[in-house]
């Protein structure tokens, strides 16, 4: 009984602390284009994925172009049927070069979190 | 556009360039800018947070073998501001004697993040720790007298390095030195002052998902797209007294980190032979109260 008391009380914590935990706040999952990459094709739309869905409002995207312009993407919208992945559309025809995307989110429990990454556009 | 479209637009761009602009105003634990320092096993980390470290086990043999287990609290009072206190249970074994337990004094702390920048991911707090005498075993050393530390603590990211130099950033550094005072010279029947210590430390880190997220996506399957290898260094140096020997361990390990709790590892080398002996070790678990009850607990008093 002894030993199988503590095993329990692990067990318990970690199903209720653990299990349903995969990552720190709204962090940043994945992204395409992919954080580093480079693409041949200029995307239309930048996509971010996180590990808890953000708040819409509250949230913003902004890519930063090879010139050092700095566009706020908008509309921001959900993608359908996954409310973690937010989508920004891209400025039509990006140029070739390195672009930086900057993104703020806040979480459900109004906690923010920020990062930015960089892609290349490379025909 | 009519003029409510007009204004709603118009507080939409303000709301995305506050999500952008003011992220550092209302951080989450161990956060500053795009950095997320994870809580460190054996110095303390320097954010000020409500958290709970629970158990925190820890093996290393000196004289005897020693294992200990202990727990901490921390509770912000304002957004900069917490307190914190925690006890620890310790096992001493020498060869040849019956083992000795019992608890170490109480200590509590108080910690104040006055500085966090964003731009530059750095953290800088002050902080006294009080551990009080009277509370603890003193057959497992725990001192007859109170001691109180005051220190400063520091965490800084390397994120504001060139981008050539991308595979660097997500190095950061955390530190911290305190000067521990006994609140009297000698305790009865000693033949020896009480030694001022300082006490002082470091944790190099590099963090896996800020590599992922912010410089290049390697793909990492998990559990490793959340882990952050560190090495730790703990000492202590009287700077009063006979003995003025360093002692301390390098501690290298893990520490992965999940949306409301971290697990850690670290293996512990004593630096000299008044450190210790062979390999010790340490795992600690760390829940992150502000995620855990975001609400209510997890939330600062004002």
């Amino acid at each position: 009984m002894r030993n199988i008391l503590p095993a329990a009380v692990v067990a318990a914590v970690l199903s209720g602390f653990g299990a349903g935990c995969a990552f720190a706040h709204a962090q940043l999952v994945q992204a395409d284009p992919r954080v580093g990459s480079t693409v041949r094709e200029a995307p239309a739309i930048i996509s971010l994925r996180f590990n808890e869905a953000p708040r819409l409002p509250g949230s913003a995207v902004m890519l930063i172009g090879p010139d050092g312009r700095k566009t706020l993407l908008e509309p921001l919208a959900r993608a359908p049927g996954d409310p973690m992945t937010l989508l920004a559309p891209t400025p039509r025809d990006l140029r070739p070069g390195t672009y930086r995307v900057r993104w703020g989110a806040l979480s459900s429990g109004a906690h923010r979190t920020q990062g930015d990454f960089a892609f290349t556009v490379h025909p | 556009m009519t003029a409510l479209n007009r204004a709603r637009l118009g507080a939409s761009r303000l709301a995305a360039f506050a999500a952008l602009a003011l992220p550092a105003l209302a951080h989450a634990h161990g956060v500053a800018g795009d950095r997320f320092f994870p809580a460190t096993l054996v110095i303390e980390d320097p954010a000020a947070a409500d958290e709970l470290a629970l158990p925190t086990v820890s093996y290393l043999e000196g004289d005897g073998a020693e294992t200990s287990i202990s727990a901490e609290y921390s509770k912000r009072l304002t957004r900069t501001l917490s307190v914190s206190v925690g006890g620890e249970w310790t096992r001493q074994k020498e060869a040849g004697l019956p083992a000795a337990t019992g608890f170490q004094n109480l200590e509590t702390g108080a910690k104040w993040q006055f500085l966090t920048s964003a731009a530059h991911e750095a953290i800088l707090s002050a902080v006294v720790d009080v551990e009080w005498q009277g509370t603890g075993a003193t057959g497992v050393g725990a001192e007859r007298h109170t001691t109180i530390t005051p220190g400063l603590m520091f965490g800084k990211g390397a994120g504001d390095l060139p981008q050539s130099l991308g595979w660097a950033r997500p190095f950061a550094v955390t530190g911290q030195v305190g000067y521990a005072i006994p609140s009297r010279r000698r305790d009865p029947g000693e033949p020896e002052d009480n030694p001022r210590v300082l006490s002082w430390g470091l944790a190099l880190e590099y963090s896996l998902p800020y590599l992922q997220a912010q410089v290049k996506d390697l793909g990492l399957p998990a559990p490793f797209n959340r882990m952050t290898p560190l090495v730790e260094a703990s000492f202590e140096t009287p700077v009063t007294g006979p003995d003025r020997r360093t002692t301390g361990t390098i501690n290298p390990g893990l520490i992965w980190a999940g949306r409301k709790v971290q697990i850690g590892a670290e293996a512990r080398f004593p630096i000299n032979a008044a450190s210790g002996r062979g390999v010790g070790g340490v795992v600690q678990m760390h829940f992150y109260l502000d995620d855990v009850f975001p609400r209510s607990l997890g939330k600062p008093i004002w």
